[in-house]
């Protein structure tokens, strides 16, 4: 009976392999993707201000732009909370206006005086939930659907995550529109 | 004496050509814009601009080759007030006699005034002024401290852009010459050609095509306390057609002048045709 023999080399290297997924992971999860839609700007002269201006903010990093749709994606380090002002400040520093901020949260559902609200993992940042095409700041988000969410979760201590557009109403914490979720 | 006079005499009319045409944030190529500069934004414009005129009704036989290099400084100090600064070099070969210099210096605060953004569109109305300074070389200099002020309109999609700019320069005394004012008039229009349909990701750089209607109409000048220089003012009104490549950070651009309408005042020296090509890099 004959035994391969795995080489030692390919032990060392497998484990390496997977120890740097893990990490990979790990820094990745440490990061959030951010998406704001801007208007005014057409044409890529232009968009060199807006960019210059996003990267001057902390934490924000990876700018990339889609001329096409206008939009701007960046990534932002969960433990920063965003920072709705300074990003508006931002890109009408730059010259233009800026229309929607859409994001992946990850967190845990909570309240907030009372209202459902999802607190992001890293940052502690507090963000309402409200209705999908919801404008205004008491349009939360209906008891049929945060069940939804609270069974996806399985627990308020599990984490979930959210994907939506953010809006801000002065001095109530941020919300989000609960478009999609998941574990 | 003769010969001085012989000179003066091959100068005689050359003020229109003089005149260096000066679009300072244009993204028409010989128009203004009115898109915004963003706060402490630096940009810096520099062009070469060659005429050739030989359409001589003073039966002296004039022909001029005439460069120029204006260069522009841009300033964002906020998203809506821009400053610029420009230096134009000349060069100028006046049937043989040769001559060389800086004309005047130009300084210019745009303001915006109003402006409406939508997805992929927007439209701007800024206003400029300021002045424009007798530091320059002779035969260059004006000599006298003379006033811009304009009105800048501009509209722009992903596909295509309008720009229309109204300048009116009042020109003060120097050297014994009361200059006559100058009315700009400029309507400029870029098609966006290249790539044809905007890909999904990444920001494409663009081939423009550019046509402009450029008119600048001048007073005639008056010789301080005596007469009407009557071989001075006019209208011209030239075709430009022009070709642009936008990138983010550079464009470059070049186009070919044409005059479409000359109406020259006295025995003037008229243009030909012009030629100019210029980059813009921003910091």
């Amino acid at each position: 009976m004959s035994l391969v023999v795995i080489p030692k080399k390919f032990f060392v290297c497998l484990s390496l392999l997977l120890l740097l997924s893990g990490l990979a992971g790990e820094a990745y999860a440490r990061e959030s993707s951010v998406q704001i839609h801007v208007k005014g700007v057409s044409c890529p002269f232009c968009v060199y201000g807006i960019e210059k201006k996003l990267k001057q903010i902390p934490n924000v990093e990876s700018v990339e732009t889609n001329y096409k749709k206008s939009t701007i994606s960046f990534v932002r380090k969960k433990e920063s909370p965003i920072d709705v002002a300074a990003l508006r400040q931002a890109v009408q520093d730059a010259g233009f206006s800026m229309d929607v901020i859409r994001l992946r949260l990850q967190g845990i559902l909570t309240e907030w005086e009372g209202k459902p609200a999802l607190k992001e993992e890293g940052s502690h940042q507090l963000f309402l939930l409200i209705e999908t095409g919801a404008e205004e700041p008491h349009a939360f988000l209906s008891a049929n659907k945060l069940n939804a969410l609270k069974k996806v979760a399985g627990g308020n201590q599990h984490l979930i995550w959210i994907e939506g557009e953010v809006h801000h109403h002065g001095a109530i914490p941020l919300a989000i529109t609960v478009d999609a979720y998941g574990k | 004496m003769r010969r001085i006079r012989k000179q003066r005499a091959l100068w005689v009319g050359l003020g229109f050509i003089l005149l260096i045409p000066s679009s300072l944030y244009a993204v028409g190529i010989n128009t203004d814009a009115a898109l915004p500069v963003p706060q402490h934004h630096i940009l810096i414009r520099t062009q070469a601009r060659y005429t050739f005129a030989d359409d001589d009704p003073s039966g002296a036989d004039r022909r001029l080759h005439q460069l120029q290099l204006p260069t522009v400084l841009i300033y964002g100090v906020t998203a809506k007030t821009v400053l610029f600064g420009m230096v134009p070099f000349v060069y100028r070969d006046l049937s043989g006699s040769e001559t060389g210099g800086i004309g005047d210096l130009t300084f210019l605060v745009r303001q915006e005034i109003a402006k409406r953004d939508w997805s992929l569109k927007t439209w701007r109305l800024a206003l400029l002024g300021g002045l424009e300074i007798p530091s320059g070389d002779d035969p260059f200099s004006s000599h006298s401290i003379d006033f811009p002020l304009s009105l800048v309109t501009s509209f722009q999609t992903h596909r295509l852009e309008i720009d229309a700019d109204v300048r009116y320069k009042i020109n003060t005394e120097g050297n014994g010459t009361d200059h006559g004012d100058n009315l700009f008039y400029n309507l400029a229009y870029q098609h966006r050609i290249l790539p044809w349909s905007l890909p999904e990701g990444g920001i494409p750089n663009q081939l423009n095509l550019v046509l402009e209607m450029n008119g600048q109409w001048t007073q005639k000048d008056k010789i301080v306390g005596g007469a009407v220089n009557t071989n001075s003012g006019g209208n011209t009104i030239f075709l430009s057609p022009g070709i642009q490549y936008v990138m983010k950070r550079v464009i470059l651009e070049t186009s070919f002048q044409y005059p479409i309408l000359q109406d020259m005042n006295g025995s003037q020296l008229k243009t030909t045709f012009a030629v100019n090509g210029g980059m813009r890099i921003q910091f």
